[in-house]
């Protein structure tokens, strides 16, 4: 692992080198690779039955998938999403889709056309310089898994989803679906139908995961879905980084995403959990996030919201034992008749809890920016503290940016704030700028980058260099930046 | 879609503050006991039977706006009158009470306007403001213990400047809606809302900024009392076709042993804005805060006092307004018995 020593970075992510400023931002052209098994047809009864028989799972489980298809059916779809007229579910025919290929510990024992697309992704580098363990789900399965010694010396348990039903039943049966049920909402219901494919990860009490460990989703085809779900559990005392790539080809229809992250942080525990979301620009992405944080527990999300048509995710913690705390830096390019529908959710339901939330948000040529947060502090809780703070930029007259904030205070003694602006690319700064020597690219360059400098520093290293590269690519036209 | 469908569910997490089926159930009741209120007399102004122009709501979609529309309400036209001062009374009596009342400003000199209403009846009001360039209007609102009611305002501003100011105090369930529009010119409205007495006040605003250099910035005080619930929300919206439009939407609470609830939403539709911006926030005084100001000669009294009226003051731009607001600010806190 790199270490590195600037000046001005802060928080959890200091001296620490991710090593994903590999990560390609650019579209992958289409992929091609054998599969195995798909389960094709509407969201029923019988179809969930059929996924819960080919994964051979236990009779919990499946009566699980049920209960959440009865409440899905029942379910009104949400109104409030902004694109929700453009999403027909029976459009997304293939819900379970199984690659030609078994299960690897290896790269090389992964077939060709497979290991091609990883090796175009950078993760076999990624894992060997950077990661103390990886998964990677193609489609709706796990088909790569990496635990390097370091990971298992420590006790941590890193396996795919699907295996740990099996082979840690009570420690799945403890915490699955308690974090984020699936009556919570349409989405999380299909999810619950549906899921395949993800990871589990136990540290254990007191044990400090210093390399990150990582899962990597692709969505290989048009017109699928994928229900990936990550339970994350760490001890008492315990501290894991872990960082979810999500990518896929260039589609010339659309493909879905309907993934799902449950974190429970145990007493004095540390997560921080990071995204990098680069979804091509045909798939509708939903990711239910949310975490639990116990007493002096803290919990970060940074997500960094990149590609994809629709994006609808708010990662969101309830604090809920004493004195816990949570930190969401969400950063989110909308560009070209994207929707980015992003945000932040917490619920303050203990005394001396504190949360943080920071959102910067870039949009240009008919994108969309969407910040849709909520911050409640419940009877009780007693002393807690919040802040949000929230940016857009627009660059044209053809976006849109719109700041959904709710405040909820059911408590008197609690200190909460939250501020939110648009601005809009200052032609008297480009002007300033110009008539100091810099040509106009370069002034709109420093701008744009002066906008998103104070997030960037709170990210690790590459990933701010890697965001910068985006917006390289993403806005060169206005520009170049960088 | 029924109305019931249009209303619910345009927020992942939205609450009926005031539950609009509990609210049907209070007007399907007072229609059924048939007592009517008593009306309604101005002092200092002068009043009218019919509007001047064919009564209407901008935006009127929620359930209470069109149950209000199905109540066949009786239209009044207040005139302010030469003096600063009007006082509306409204006798809601124990039973339905359904008005429009139009409020005509057309000089620019600040007018005070004070709906007292009596009565423990459920009222369902709309309110119609038509002003003149540079008007400047402070509204009292005073609602006692009494059935849920509702109150719609409603006020466009196309080609002149205004400002105006509301101070509601209300001891029952009250829903309010305001429309808002502005048209290439500069509108300033300050909501200091105080809920007593266990009681539920949900204040929804929408707002629209449209036209060339725009100027709508709205400020709200919520004062949360004995158990009470305020919620302050709404949109404010830059029209796509604005030019530099400016837009402010920030709240702020005060919480004496009551919840607040604060929604302020803004959408621009525009990269032309000169200013959009919102915030909430709730207000804590710190010991330090307090120290400061003691150590500067004022008592522990006068520093809240400060501290708070300076609340009521923000965003307010015109003195006769904000000198109005404070020392009506101040006579409610007296009345709550605070500072200590």
């Amino acid at each position: 692992m790199k270490r590195f020593r600037e000046r001005g970075t802060t928080g959890w992510c200091e001296g620490v080198s991710l090593g994903i400023e590999n990560l390609p931002f650019e579209e992958l052209p289409e992929v091609s690779y054998r599969h195995r098994l798909e389960i094709t047809g509407k969201v029923s009864r019988s179809l969930v039955e059929e996924i819960s028989r080919v994964k051979k799972e236990p009779e919990w489980m499946r009566n699980l998938r049920l209960r959440a298809l009865e409440f899905f059916e029942k379910a009104r779809i949400p109104q409030w999403i902004p694109f929700i007229e453009k999403i027909d579910l029976d459009e997304i025919t293939s819900l379970y889709v199984k690659p030609d290929v078994e299960k690897a510990e290896k790269w090389e024992d992964l077939p060709e056309e497979i290991r091609r697309i990883y090796e175009k992704l950078k993760l076999p580098e990624s894992y060997a310089k950077y990661l103390a363990g990886l998964t990677s789900v193609l489609d709706s399965e796990s088909v790569f898994i990496g635990v390097k010694d370091y990971l298992r010396k420590l006790g941590v348990v890193m396996i795919p989803m699907e295996e740990a039903v099996v082979k840690y039943p009570d420690l799945v049966r403890e915490y699955f679906s308690r974090v984020f049920p699936y009556t919570d909402h349409k989405f999380a219901a299909l999810h619950y139908a549906l899921w395949s494919g993800g990871v589990l990860v136990y540290v254990p009490r007191n044990v400090k995961v210093a390399y990150p460990v990582e899962a990597f989703f692709f969505v290989g085809r048009e017109m699928e879905g994928q229900f990936e779900h990550s339970l994350i559990v760490a001890d008492e005392g315990s501290e894991i980084v872990f960082i979810e790539g999500c990518a896929a080809p260039r589609l010339m229809r659309e493909s879905f995403h309907d993934g799902m992250v449950e974190i429970y942080a145990h007493k004095a525990s540390k997560v921080s959990f990071i995204t990098v979301q680069n979804w091509s620009r045909n798939i509708v992405n939903f990711n239910n996030k949310r975490a639990i944080a116990e007493e002096g527990a803290t919990v970060d999300w940074v997500e960094g919201s990149i590609g994809s048509k629709f994006t609808v995710t708010y990662p969101s913690t309830i604090l809920r034992g004493e004195g816990s705390n949570t930190t969401s830096t969400v950063m989110s390019i909308s560009r070209g008749g994207v929707v980015k529908d992003t945000g932040s959710k917490v619920i303050h339901a203990a005394p001396r809890t504190t949360s943080r939330v920071t959102s910067k948000s870039i949009v240009a040529d008919g994108g969309v920016s969407i910040y849709r947060g909520l911050v409640q502090v419940n009877k009780g809780a007693k002393g807690s503290a919040s802040y949000v703070e929230c940016e857009s930029l627009i660059l044209d007259e053809k976006s849109q940016s719109h700041t959904y904030p709710i405040v909820h205070l059911l408590d008197d003694d609690a200190n909460v704030g939250h501020e939110a602006s648009t601005v809009k690319l200052d032609e008297d700064q480009v002007f300033y700028l110009t008539s100091r020597g810099l040509r106009r690219n370069e002034a709109v360059s420093l701008i744009i980058h002066g906008f998103i400098r104070d997030v960037l520093k709170k990210l690790p290293f590459e990933f701010a260099v890697m965001m910068t590269r985006v917006l390289d690519a993403e806005f060169g036209e206005y520009g170049g930046v960088g | 879609m029924s109305v019931e469908e249009g209303f619910i569910g345009d927020s992942p997490t939205i609450k009926h503050y005031i539950e609009p089926r509990e609210y049907l159930k209070d007007v399907e009741e007072s229609r059924r006991e048939g007592l009517a209120g008593g009306g309604v007399s101005v002092a200092g102004g002068v009043v009218s039977g019919e509007a001047g122009s064919a009564w209407h709501a901008p935006g009127c979609s929620s359930i209470y706006c069109q149950v209000h529309k199905t109540l066949d309400p009786e239209t009044l036209v207040v005139d302010a009158g030469p003096g600063p001062h009007t006082r509306v009374d409204i006798d809601v009596g124990e039973g339905l009470l359904p008005l429009n009342l139009e409020l005509s400003l057309l000089d620019p000199s600040l007018r005070v306007v004070e709906f007292n209403v009596k009565g423990s009846g459920l009222l369902s009001a709309w309110v119609r403001i038509r002003g003149g360039s540079g008007r400047r209007l402070v509204l009292k609102l005073n609602l006692p213990k009494g059935r849920t009611s509702y109150i719609g305002v409603s006020e466009e501003c196309g080609g002149y400047s205004g400002e105006r100011a509301v101070i509601l105090e209300s001891s029952r369930a009250l829903r309010v809606e305001e429309f808002i529009r502005v048209e290439s010119s500069s509108f300033r409205v300050k909501n200091i809302v105080v809920a007593e007495n266990g009681s539920k006040l949900d204040w929804e605003t929408w707002g629209t900024a449209a036209g060339d250099s725009p100027l709508l910035h709205l400020h709200g005080l919520a004062v949360s009392t004995g158990g009470s619930t305020t919620a302050l929300r709404g949109v404010i919206s830059i029209h796509k076709n604005s030019r530099r439009g400016s837009v402010v939407y920030g709240l702020d609470s005060i919480q004496l042993d009551g919840r607040s609830l604060m929604q302020p939403k803004l959408e621009v539709y525009t990269s032309e804005v000169k200013e959009a911006r919102h915030y909430a926030r709730n207000v804590r005084f710190t010991a330090d805060q307090l120290f400061y100001l003691s150590s500067r000669g004022l008592s522990t009294r006068e520093a809240y006092f400060l501290l708070l009226t300076g609340l009521a003051k923000t965003g307010v731009e015109d003195p006769e307004v904000s000198s109005l607001l404070e020392h009506a600010f101040k006579q409610i806190l007296l009345k709550l018995g605070l500072p200590g």
